[in-house]
């Protein structure tokens, strides 16, 4: 008896794999990436990184993070309140390189960028899998374009980050340190090159598609153009990324500007790629339209009104652009038909994305506030590509032409309420214009028209104008007076590397100066 | 063989001599503990006036002849000598009261039992008389205060709470600090009692010993030092509690009732301002709001002042009613013997439709199948349902009843009202948007919003006990463990949370499931007079295993059944969830005793997990000696001192309490939306280290152990050093790997205390006796390493999203300190230029006169981020209790006291009672005092305008408390005999009677879920936000035996 006990012990001693347990909380990495399946899984999660709000309540993303970050902080728009601290530090240039956003934004963007190096990593270490050209070229491409997407952020927010471009396993493998900004471009280049070579022509609506890829070739050309790179060549491979989208034929303005924000046009063709929020009971609604928006009467417009516009912004837009009226209002929406009475409270509300004053109208129903919004947060759209083909044109001419001007002036001509492609004495700028004279007129009309967009902050930069931009605004008819307009200073043109991850790297990751 | 025919010898002897002798009756019985009802093992049985007696067998059963007139005199070492007169009943038992010599009393260890004189290790008992009659759900309540080493924090007063459980300190930073809790011998796994999600996340879980009845409980035992938890191997880092359960005792069948009823009302409000007040607030702060202020010409509206205000505290608070009742059958003989019992709780609250229930079931049954193979199982089942109401709450509208009462606007819009405010000239159409979108008021909440739990337990022990030999015995136990739980929810329209999605119910399923196999033999053996050895060689295997089932659903066609048709909700997803766990360990002790004056103990265990991918096993190992000076022959001359015991150990245990993201590689769902619909995605969940090992922690303790003037008074004092390396823990990496945290085997912390207990009989006469148990810990904590170039970690509570990083974890620093801004007074207008403008920049946030101004701590000019520093600590530097009781003939008086010194509280509730920045929620009356120009000298801030941790929220928290006074009468004989009972008492109870304190909020026990569905995140508690108050209550028991 004792005997056999004593056996019994031993066997379960020399035994160690009764210790082994299987995972079933989770899918293991290792019995993962074994179809195609498993790779547009992995895919989507790279997506993700774009607007969720589950992990850290979407301070890193379109959700919350960067509805303050690239907005707040310029001329077209400011953070008030008590509940949005973060954004209100933003907005007045009192952050720090411990503040919530820009750790979070920086987090997050490195997040997408590891998923997409785990999708480009096992899909090229994947031996035989069932899985077509096309889509291997498909899932490749959309991987590549968000690891661009996701550094292009980070070279313009950060500066010159470390590049990471392999899944990592291993802490140690990783190399904190900083990249030159020309590196960090590099390799966006390089992957929107790829991303532009293996895409589709068409794809799944809210995927990258060719033409997104070219698009933001474009963009990143662009700010490769102005500051910190002052690259002279990069402006005119923006001009000619830019015409490629043009002449796809694939891309159109709206004939009516206010129908740009509606919800039924967010695959319109006026949109190249937006980050994709939904409104339903469980999945990933947005933020977007309530954050901006007018104070109550609640149940008739629910928004917060934490992002507002300044005075400023509105008188800077000719009186008879319609795009002023629309983008900017004072008043309250006072029943469901949509009538409404002025504030009187001198503060100017950014009221781009409206949600339908009758609540039966919105989609959802009177559910339908907060973070259930369903508009989606347009990153580039192809008013933003024909003002960067006038730009990038302007820039490596050293002047602008004739397709510079039409470019510009169709946008003008539609926000001014006419037709787009007739000339027009109201809408159209002067011509004759100099290099500089034009690149002001750019400058203010991406203003005009992509405000609220996400673009300023970056458009500032670029143009070198951000400080100027910033202490311009120091209204007296504005209730809130800006302080950024007196806290700003010259090293503000970068946010600070986040401190915890100086302090990790052990100082191998360095600071922006200033910070 | 031999023995049998012994025995056979034995027995026909005693019958022969029983049929010679006809006066002569043989008298058998037993003899227990009259106390703890344990049978007492060699008690002396003797005939007054003769040499003829007998001892008591092992289940405390005796039989000796005598004749009718002998005087029985039964006697037993520590305990008070029982004289009884033969009569005709041949069944004599006894129950023999303590004495004062507490030295013999029997001590369960792991794997085994002491006495206290032979105890080499650091362990404290408690004795069910501390808890028993007291109107408690969880014993955890009644173990405060009543042991050294042993410090426990409420979350709060809702029936059933989770509390947080450390002993000596928190010896890890894991979520788990919680120590292992083993019934009966059995480790018990904890449970998940929440389904998470709506606002039920944010009340509380309910403890794992809810499912203990405490009428059940003979006696706790709270291992502290490596000496006493090694045994444990890589679970008893934490420290053990082991609790045994009452078993059946020889004799005629027993049944005791006892029953309390009694009554429930929480203690304190919170002042917030009144109708009047908060309309005046609404004019001032918040000109925007259409109910107070007339937009069209920006004036004030003029209200009557009569009109009638309304507290939501009166409204959501009741008296509630606690009752209990519990009965017991017990008996047997020395074959068999049983034990029966059946209790059933409920326990109303404090909170209008809050209600407990709790039904208990256990049988205990022992066999004696030879006379060396004893059989026994114990089968317990324990049944909760609890009706709740969401208490704490969270950020913006989702917030519990307990926070809607302080922050609603105290007023209800009913007939009467909207007419006050139609006088005033309010347009009817903004009092009827105000109605139909006012949502916040919490009694409409507490009313209807459903959460529901319905727990059971099932917890089944059997084992086999073969005497191999006289001195090795082989114990060989199995048991199974099965918990099964549902949580349902449902958050209708009409509230905040619901209105969001048209209604939602959340049900969850939750089973756990554990079995556990041990085989333990036990070798006792004496040498001579003088050398005493005790052998203890096993082994352990535990199996776990979690299923998880969770549904939610949204958009509600119709609401009428709520959860309970959820093919009325037109969304809904399903969560599932499996985990296993497996445990093997080998364990061996040696005790050594040499002249009851020297004891060394070394045990040693070896244990392996499944939750490690490539270093699964351990090895752990304690010594420890200890030194009775008492018993050396130049100390026994003095008689005053009983024992004088020194003891030292030394010993490491371990912490293998991870989830499996730590070791191993996993995915999880990341989704996102195309073409406007959810698409599931998968992304790594982790960056595993496949490294990943357990935490090892350190111990060294000494100590002594004193008892004086025959045991009247006994002192026991402990010094300890806990050292706990290889941290399990979650530590930030750089994040451009994807990956903010994994888990790594890094930094170290020190915990250090030292214990010191004091029992006194003061007084002791033959009707009248006083005594007094007093107990201080002193603890103190440091963090030596956390590894990552030496940057702190912070820990966000999160009862909101808000303020962030209140609690700091750095090198040198303690373990839960709060983390913050220091308030260094008010701005006053001399702070300010001629355009407004702060002379010395601040937070550049728009300050104005009246609002905090914050410490520049680091000199630097300016006050940002940097200037953060340690503002407080959640842990006590001192806690213990005192304990006096008085028994005067049949009357007896118990006074129990709690205390607790420097500890403080994060009083988060005021982040949203006392901002005074405008918005809808109601706020402190401190309001009306707050710094104005007019008013210069007020240190009130005007207003808390950017929110930011600081220590103007934070509180001393100290507290002394009145436990528990409870009076009770014990009938005499002449009475109970008319009724034909054994005994009879009742008593009047009055428990949590009065907290003396500083702190501002309902009370400082306090420690607001966090909502991340672990019980225990001791790193963040010391959080009071809208917690569930604590109650008085003032109960009537009775207890009887028959």
């Amino acid at each position: 008896m004792k005997k056999a006990l004593f056996i019994a012990v031993l066997m379960i001693f020399s035994c160690d794999s009764a210790l082994d347990v299987e995972i079933k909380n989770n899918i293991s990495t290792s019995n993962f990436f074994q179809s195609q399946v498993d790779f547009d899984l992995a895919l989507t999660g790279a997506y993700d990184i774009l607007g969720n709000h589950q992990d850290d309540s979407g301070f890193g993303t379109y959700f919350r993070g960067l509805l303050c970050m690239g907005r707040a902080g310029t001329d077209e728009g400011y953070i008030v309140g008590s509940f949005a601290q973060y954004g209100v530090e933003l907005s007045n240039y009192t952050f720090t390189s411990v503040s919530q956003v820009p750790d979070r934004v920086w987090a997050f963007q490195y997040k997408g960028i590891s998923r997409a190096n785990t999708v480009i990593t096992r899909l090229d270490r994947a031996g035989d899998i069932d899985i077509s050209q096309s889509e291997r070229d498909r899932i490749e491409g959309e991987a590549r374009f968000l690891r661009a997407f996701y550094y292009f952020q980070l070279v313009r927010y950060y500066g010159g980050v470390p590049l990471v471009t392999e899944e990592v396993t291993d802490i140690s493998q990783v190399n904190f340190e900083r990249a030159t900004v020309a590196e960090v471009y590099a390799q966006i280049i390089e992957d929107l090159n790829a991303a532009e070579q293996l895409l589709p022509i068409s794809n799944e609506n809210g995927r990258a598609e060719r033409y997104a890829a070219t698009a933001f070739l474009a963009k990143a050309y662009l700010q490769m153009s102005g500051f910190p790179l002052q690259d002279q060549s990069a402006a005119a491979l923006a001009a000619q990324k830019a015409k490629e989208v043009i002449d796809s034929g694939l891309y159109a303005l709206l004939p009516n500007y206010e129908d740009v924000f509606k919800l039924e046009n967010e695959y319109a063709s006026e949109y190249i790629f937006s980050v994709q929020f939904t409104f339903c009971g469980n999945c990933e609604g947005g933020q977007v339209g309530t954050w901006d928006g007018i104070p109550g009467n609640w149940a008739f417009a629910r928004t917060y009104n934490i992002f507002r516009t300044f005075n400023e912004h509105y008188e800077s837009y000719n009186p008879n652009d319609l795009r002023r009226d629309y983008n900017v209002v004072d008043y309250r929406i006072i029943d469901a038909d949509g009538n409404t009475t002025p504030t009187n409270d001198g503060n100017k509300y950014a009221f781009k994305w409206r949600h339908a004053p009758n609540p039966e109208d919105r989609p959802g129903g009177t559910g339908w506030f907060e973070w259930q919004s369903s508009f989606d947060f347009p990153l580039t759209r192809y008013a933003d590509i024909l003002l960067t083909y006038a730009e990038a044109i302007n820039r490596s001419n050293g002047g602008p032409n004739a397709e510079a001007y039409e470019a510009i002036n169709m946008i003008r001509r539609r926000g001014f309420g006419v037709d787009m492609n007739m000339p027009s004495a109201m809408a159209d700028l002067p011509n004759g214009l100099s290099f500089d004279a034009f690149q002001n007129a750019i400058l203010d009309e991406r203003k005009f028209e992509l405000c609220y967009e996400g673009h300023r902050w970056h458009d500032l930069v670029r143009f070198g104008k951000l400080i100027d931009a910033v202490k311009s605004i120091n209204s007296p008819e504005s209730l809130d007076r800006s302080p950024a307009a007196n806290n700003i200073q010259p090293h503000h043109v970068l946010f600070p590397i986040p401190q915890s991850q100086i302090q990790i790297s052990d100082g191998v990751l360095t600071q922006n100066e200033g910070y | 063989m031999k023995n049998l025919k012994e025995k056979l010898f034995f027995w026909s002897f005693i019958m022969f001599t029983i049929l010679l002798s006809a006066q002569e009756v043989t008298i058998t019985g037993n003899v227990s503990d009259a106390l703890s009802e344990a049978p007492l093992l060699g008690a002396n049985v003797l005939i007054q006036g003769t040499n003829k007696g007998t001892v008591t067998d092992f289940d405390g059963g005796y039989t000796i002849k005598a004749s009718v007139g002998d005087v029985l005199v039964f006697s037993y070492l520590g305990f008070q000598e029982s004289t009884i007169t033969v009569g005709n009943n041949t069944t004599i038992n006894v129950q023999l009261l303590p004495g004062n010599d507490t030295l013999n009393e029997i001590v369960v260890i792991g794997y085994g039992t002491s006495t206290r004189k032979d105890l080499s290790g650091s362990v404290a008992s408690i004795k069910p008389e501390t808890f028993e009659e007291r109107p408690i759900t969880t014993i955890e309540d009644a173990l405060q205060g009543n042991a050294t080493g042993l410090l426990i924090q409420s979350s709060s007063g809702q029936p059933g709470a989770a509390a947080n459980i450390n002993i000596r300190g928190i010896s890890s930073l894991t979520g788990n600090t919680q120590p292992l809790i083993v019934i009966d011998g059995f480790p018990i796994f904890e449970v998940n009692t929440s389904g998470g999600g709506g606002l039920e996340q944010f009340s509380g879980q309910i403890s794992a010993f809810s499912f203990i009845n405490p009428n059940d409980i003979a006696s706790v035992e709270v291992l502290k030092d490596a000496s006493a938890t090694a045994i444990y191997g890589n679970r008893g880092a934490n420290g053990v509690i082991l609790i045994t359960t009452k078993k059946g005792k020889i004799g005629a069948p027993k049944v005791n009732y006892s029953s309390y009823y009694g009554v429930r009302d929480v203690q304190g409000s919170y002042d917030v301002m009144n109708l009047s007040q908060y309309i005046q607030y609404q004019q001032e702060q918040n000109p925007t709001n259409q109910l107070y202020t007339n937009l069209e010409d920006n004036t004030p509206y003029e209200f009557d002042e009569n009109m009638r205000s309304r507290n939501w505290q009166d409204e959501i608070y009741k008296t509630g009613i606690v009752q209990s009742h519990s009965i017991s059958v017990q008996g047997g003989n020395d074959m068999t013997r049983y034990l029966l019992s059946g209790s059933y709780l409920d326990d109303e609250s404090i909170i209008i439709e809050t209600d407990f229930e709790k039904y208990d079931l256990k049988l205990s049954l022992d066999q004696k199948l030879r006379e060396n193979v004893k059989v026994g199982a114990s089968l317990s089942y324990n049944y909760i349902a609890n009706n709740g109401v969401p208490t704490d709450g969270r950020e913006g509208t989702a917030y519990g009843a307990v926070m809607g009462a302080f922050i609603a606007s105290p007023l209800r819009l009913d007939e009467d009202t909207q007419a006050y405010f139609r006088r005033a000239g309010v347009q009817q159409v903004l009092l009827d948007d105000f109605t139909n979108n006012y949502l916040g008021d919490p009694e409409n909440l507490a009313k209807n919003t459903q959460l529901n739990k319905n727990l059971s337990r099932f917890i089944a022990n059997g084992y086999l006990e073969w005497d191999i030999t006289k001195k090795l015995n082989l114990r060989v136990s199995g048991g199974v463990d099965m918990f099964n739980g549902k949580d349902q929810q449902y958050y209708p329209k009409n509230t905040p949370s619901g209105f969001l999605v048209f209604g939602r119910a959340i049900v969850a399923s939750f089973l756990n499931r554990s079995w556990i196999n041990e085989n333990i033999f036990t070798y006792k053996n004496q040498f001579g007079e003088d050398h005493k050895l005790d052998l203890v060689a096993g082994a352990t295997i535990q199996d776990s295993h979690f299923e998880f089932l969770r549904t939610e659903n949204v958009t509600f066609a119709n609401e009428l059944l709520g959860y309970n048709q959820l093919a009325s909700a037109a969304e809904f997803r399903n969560i599932s969830n499996v985990t296993d766990l497996k445990l093997i360990g080998f364990l061996l002790r040696a005790n050594y005793t040499f002249k009851d004056k020297l004891i060394l103990t070394v045990s040693g265990r070896r244990d392996g997990t499944s939750r490690f991918k490539t270093d699964k096993w351990g090895n752990f190992y304690s010594g420890a000696i200890a030194y009775n000076l008492a018993e050396e022959d130049f100390m026994k001359k003095i008689k005053d001192i009983s024992l004088f015991k020194l003891r030292a150990s030394i010993g490491e245990t371990g912490n293998a309490n991870v989830s499996t993201l730590g070791a191993f590689s996993q995915l999880r769902n990341t989704n996102y939306n195309f073409n406007d619909s959810e698409v599931p995605g998968q992304s790594p969940a982790n960056l595993a280290n496949e490294d990943l090992s357990w935490e090892t922690t350190q111990q060294i303790n000494a100590g002594i152990d004193l008892s004086l003037f025959d045991n009247r008074i006994s002192l026991t004092a402990d010094y300890y050093i806990k050292k706990t390396k290889d941290l399990i823990l979650q530590t930030p990496i750089p994040n451009v790997t994807g990956f903010d945290f994994a888990f790594q085997n890094i930094g170290e912390l020190q915990n250090s205390g030292i214990e010191f207990s004091l029992s006194t009989i003061n007084v002791k006469t033959p009707n009248f006796e006083w005594r007094t148990n007093f107990n201080i810990t002193y603890g103190t904590s440091e963090i030596n390493d956390l590894g990552q170039g030496g940057q702190p970690i912070y820990v966000d509570p999160n009862f909101d999203n808000v303020i962030k990083d209140e609690v700091i974890l750095e090198e040198g620093g303690e373990i839960g300190a709060l983390f913050g801004y220091i308030q260094e007074g008010l701005y006053q207008p001399g702070d300010f230029d001629s355009s407004g403008d702060l002379l010395v920049p601040g937070r550049g946030v728009g300050e104005q006169p009246g609002d905090i101004k914050f410490r520049d701590v680091n000199g630097d000019g300016i006050v940002n981020a940097d200037d953060r520093v340690v503002i407080g600590n959640t842990l006590p530097d001192y806690y213990g209790g005192l304990t006096n009781t008085f028994s005067y003939k049949g009357i007896d008086l118990s006074v129990i006291l709690q205390y607790s010194i420097g500890n403080d509280v994060f009083h988060a509730t005021r982040t949203r009672t006392e901002r005074f920045i405008g918005g809808g929620s109601n706020q402190s009356t401190k309001y009306l005092d707050r710094w104005t120009p007019e008013n210069p000298t007020s240190t009130q801030y005007a207003r808390f305008n950017s929110l930011v941790a600081a220590s103007t929220f934070v509180e001393d928290a100290s507290f002394l408390r009145i436990r528990n006074i409870k009076l009770g009468y014990n009938f005499p004989a002449s009475i109970t005999d008319k009724l034909g009972l054994n005994s009879l008492r009742c008593y009047v109870s009055a428990d949590n009677l009065k907290v003396f304190t500083k702190y501002t909020g309902y009370d400082p026990e306090v420690s607001t879920n966090q909502g991340d569905g672990s019980r225990s995140s001791v790193l963040s508690s010391g959080f009071d936000y809208g917690a569930f108050p604590r109650s008085r209550t003032i109960t009537f028991g009775l207890n009887l035996d028959f």
